[in-house]
Parts: structure tokens; sequence; C-alpha cells
């Protein structure tokens, strides 16, 4: 749905002659700054810095939810600190991989890309940068989904063939398109 | 299970957006291609054209992509294992109640799955096909190897060509002159500027689906200064009158003004009407805004121009409640919501079946107009379409 529907800007200030280009800090930079002009709120409290080596305090963030394919770019971008560098790593997520600016990098195998959507026909990655309450997940009559199998012998009188099926009594929508923006990459 | 009647229907062909092959005279011509909802997914299916059954083969030949040399299929017949785009088909040769058959392997019928998990069906996203040239115009002529896949409608994503500003925006294909030249967009929504210069060699790939999810945000490729701006899109938009919409122009674009921001009270415009399927107009007075242009080659890499959906007036869309219809080509876009409700996030994936508007016979050689049935046109261009009836059906199956 956010793939579909979310406004994007296309990251630029990379050098792989690509468009968009890879991510860098002058793109994480636009995309803070304009959820920050949108009065959108960050989701996540800051980290405060501790007396520990290595270690980083995180400022208040929004979310960015993005692909794994992502994670070597994003560990090159200026002022990227690996959630082991927080002060806290424990508060981190499972499924997060690290902080820039004012964003916290989510990742997941199965993160949105448009195919040989670039200039050069590479993929393109969908970054989406979300605030407080951006978008939300209305659940219909109690649940979500059901996934329903019936063996055969419900389906004939020989019993020959089983049916599976799901339904799915959910509807995602944006709550405020001023908030949630789709960071668009190529990778290095 | 086996052999059941899945559902059967009957449609009227679809020739939003054509007019007379030849202009000013009577004429057949093909029409748009149809899209099948047929739950479950389907494994043969038949369509009659009831109204080629109870005439006379076109005499002197139907319109196919512009040339008169095209006969009419009257009855088409798929089952599961052909080809995609293929059919069975019959029709009646020129000015002739003589029925001959043939087989078609393009325009016929191919599956529709937009989860890309159907073998058979197209994929999201066809193969890249080699391009030559690419015209330094607001509606660039694109030059290409040999391709028949590509229709009046269909929507292209060049890459790699010398055209940075152009590769990677959907577009809709505006005109086919032949199998190796394609026209982007249309009369009605070409860019507001040229690209810049020439796009040399590149590929294009076919994108055969929209995004699962209405309503889209959609390339703005221009935009009037006028006191109800008209806001043209690089594909069509499927929106309705009373829709809100945000822009995000970017600065290389000019008209920065509509953009959402504190100074505007984070602006929103209303569509105020449906000009067509690639323009609407809305309620912000641009006059005095920047003038729009489409990013050129030289300011790439850049952001592209935006519309975005975001929810809709509801006084606006009452006063034309009649017309709160999301449509693409004339057909409803499927799963969609109409009247009041016509902005709702809804998911438009389904199974089905499209019907295509034919190819070269292969004991023929020319072309037989496909099961989206043809078009009478009259000398007063006045079209009238066929009434086609189709059942569908579920089967086990065997074979090849």
């Amino acid at each position: 749905m956010l793939a579909a529907t979310a406004g994007f800007i296309n990251c630029v200030g990379g050098v792989n002659g690509d468009n968009p280009t890879e991510i860098t800090r002058s793109d994480v930079d636009a995309v803070v700054r304009t959820l920050l002009n949108n009065n959108a709120y960050t989701i996540m409290d800051n980290i405060e810095g501790e007396d520990k080596f290595g270690t980083a305090p995180v400022r208040d963030a929004y979310f960015a939810l993005c692909s794994t394919q992502l994670t070597g770019n994003l560990d090159a971008v200026a002022g990227f600190i690996q959630k082991n560098q927080y002060p806290a790593p424990m508060n981190a997520l499972r499924s997060e991989w690290g902080a820039i600016g004012n964003l916290r990098f989510l990742i997941s195998s199965i993160g949105s890309f448009a195919a040989n959507a670039s200039s050069n026909g590479a993929n393109v990655f969908n970054i989406f940068c979300v605030g407080m309450e951006a978008y939300a997940c209305i659940e219909q009559d109690g649940y979500s989904a059901s996934f329903i199998y019936r063996p055969p012998i419900y389906d004939g009188p020989l019993a020959l063939n089983a049916s599976v099926g799901y339904k799915f009594a959910e509807v995602p929508r944006i709550t405020n398109d001023l908030w949630v923006i789709n960071l668009r990459a190529t990778l290095a | 299970m086996d052999g059941t009647i899945l559902s059967q229907g009957t449609f009227l062909a679809n020739f939003s957006g054509l007019s007379n092959p030849n202009a000013g005279n009577a004429s057949i011509g093909q029409a748009n291609q149809y899209i099948l909802n047929i739950p479950s997914g389907v494994d043969w299916l038949k369509v009659s054209n009831f109204t080629q059954y109870g005439t006379v083969g076109a005499a002197g030949g139907a319109y196919f992509n512009g040339t008169a040399n095209a006969n009419v299929g009257f009855e088409f017949f798929w089952q599961r294992g052909m080809a995609a785009g293929s059919a069975m088909v019959s029709y009646k040769a020129s000015a002739s109640a003589v029925v001959s058959v043939d087989t078609i392997a393009s325009g016929g019928f191919t599956l529709y799955d937009p989860s890309g998990q159907d073998a058979l069906a197209l994929p999201p996203l066809g193969n890249p096909v080699a391009v030559s040239a690419v015209t330094n115009a607001t509606r660039p002529v694109v030059t290409h190897t040999a391709d028949t896949s590509v229709v009046v409608g269909s929507v292209v994503r060049l890459s790699n060509t010398a055209q940075t500003d152009v590769n990677g925006v959907d577009m809709v294909v505006g005109t086919v002159s032949s199998s190796t030249s394609f026209t982007l967009l249309t009369a009605t929504n070409p860019l507001a500027t040229a690209p810049g210069a020439i796009g040399g060699a590149g590929f294009y790939r076919v994108v055969n689906y929209n995004p699962l999810y209405y309503p889209r945000r959609r390339f703005v490729v221009n935009i009037t200064q006028a006191t109800n701006a008209q806001v043209s899109t690089s594909i069509a938009h499927g929106l309705t009158p009373g829709q809100a919409i945000r822009f995000n122009i970017p600065a290389v674009s000019g008209m920065i003004q509509l953009n959402p921001s504190a100074q505007n009270n984070y602006l929103v415009a209303n569509v105020v009407s449906v000009v067509d399927d690639y323009n609407i107009t809305i309620d912000v007075n641009t006059s005095a805004f920047t003038a729009f242009t489409w990013p050129t080659i030289a300011q790439q890499p850049s952001s592209f121009p935006i519309l975005v959906p975001v929810g809709e007036d509801t006084a606006l869309s009452l006063v034309s409640a009649a017309s709160q219809v999301p449509t693409i080509g004339g057909q409803q876009i499927f799963g969609t919501q109409s009247g009041l409700l016509a902005d709702a996030t809804t998911n438009t994936g389904f199974l089905g079946m499209i019907l295509g508007t034919g190819g070269n016979g292969l004991e023929l050689t020319t072309p037989i107009l496909g099961p989206s049935g043809s078009v009478a046109w009259s000398a007063g261009n006045v079209g009238t379409p066929d009434r086609l009836y189709w059942v569908a059906g579920k089967s086990s199956y065997g074979g090849l």
C-alpha cells in the first residue's frame, strides 16, 4: 500500500551515476527536514549517551522501513551508527540495523523495491520514512486474516481434492500523507 | 470441480480514446483490449462475437494498427497450456459468409495475474527490448527492435537511454506506427518541455500491471497556469471529481508553490473535473505560479514531479456524485468504491483474462481482430461497438 500510494523523493546525493542514486547523508537530511517541516512526531525516543567505549547517543527518530539489500549502503553513509554502538543496544529492535541522523532503519528480506525502475534499469529500493501514526491497519470483524484448509473429505464424495484459501478483513490506510515519505535509492 | 463452468458474461467492445481509423468514411477498426475478472483462475475460455456472427466479413479489410488488412474474428477459444497471447479463432473472409479458421500467436488470450506467480500470465515487467533512438520531443518517438506486444495504451518504462529524465518514468504509449516504433504519451498529455536531447541506445520494458492499491500516486508531466489548473499525468490517473491530492514538485520543475508547506497551510488540491484518463483540473489558481517544466537531462539526477491522492472533499464530490466512479479506459477499476467513498484505499488485485486486440493469423499471415471485438465506424465518425458473450470454465487438464 505504501509503495503504491506514498509520495516519494529520489536520492540524488550519490555518485553511482544512476537516478535515483545510492543513499547519502544529504538525502537522509532532506527527508528528516521534510518530516520535521510537516510536523511529524518521531516514533522512538532518544537514547541518552553513556560513558562506554565506541558508543554514541542516538537521536529521537522516525522509522525508515527498507530492504536487507541496503545494509551495505547504509553502513557507508556518513554518520551511520550501528545498533551495537547504541549506548543501550537492548533498546534496539530485532529488525533494526542502525541509525542515521533522525532515522532508525528497520530492515526486512521482503522489503519493497520497484524492479528495473531506475534510469540505468536497476532495481529501485523504497525506504519508507514514517512518523508516528502516519499510517494504520484497520482490522475488521475482530480479525485480520485467516488461512483456510479443507481436506479432501469435505470436497467431494471421492475425497479427491483438497482446497486451500485465504481471506483478509484488513485495510491499510495512510492517515496523513505528510508524515510518510518514500525515499527511493539504488545500490552503490 | 471437473468441467465446471466458472462464470459467463457479456460486454460491449471498449473503444474509449479511439477514433475512426478512416476518418470521414465508414470503416471497421479494432477495439481496446478488455480484461475479464474470472475468480478462482480459469482453465478454458470461449468468446463469441454476437455482432460478427450475424454479418459477413469486413469488406476490404478491417483496420488493425492503422492498416485496412484485417479480418474480423467471431469466435475465439483458449485453454490452459496454450501460450500467452494465443487463441484459436474463426473468422469470415472479406464480404463473405464462408467461415475460415486460424491460430493467432499474439493479441489473443493472456492470463491476468498481478501477483506474477502464474508462469502463463504476463510477468509484472516485460523483457527488455532494445531501443535504437528516442526523439527529443514532448511526445518522444521510440525506435526499437521488432516487438508486437506494445499497443496503444500500453505502459512502458525506458532505461539506459541518454534521456535520463525520461528513463524510469512509466509512460503510456500514445500511438503505434509500426512494429518497430511507437510514440510516448498521447496528444492530451505531452511533456511540458522536451527532454533536452535525443536519446540513443537503451531499452524499454512493458509494465503489465498497475500497483495493487488504489488510489495511486502518479508522475505529473504538465501543469498549466490557469484559474483551474489542468494537471497531466504520464499514465492514466483513475481519479474522480472531488478527490483530494497533494503535489511533490522538485525545484527543477518550477511550480513549487503547489508543494504543501506551512506557508500555504499544507495545500491540498481537489479534483474539479476529469478531462480524460490523463488529465484533471484542480481548484487551485496557478496563474501567478512559476511555470511548470519537465526536468531536463542536464538537471539529472533529480526527483520527479508527482501527485499523491490523500482523500476526498465531500462537498465537491457530492456535486457530481454520479461521476464518482474510478475508471481507466472506460472500465471501472476493479475493487474500487463508487460514490462518496470513491477515494477509499482498496486492493485492486484479481485473477482474470486479458482479451487481446488481435494479431497475424499463422496460416493467413495477415491480422485477425481479436477477442476484444471490433468497432463499426460511420462516415460521421460515430462508433458502434460489437457485443460479445463469453463463458469460462474449470477443468483438470494434461498433455503438453
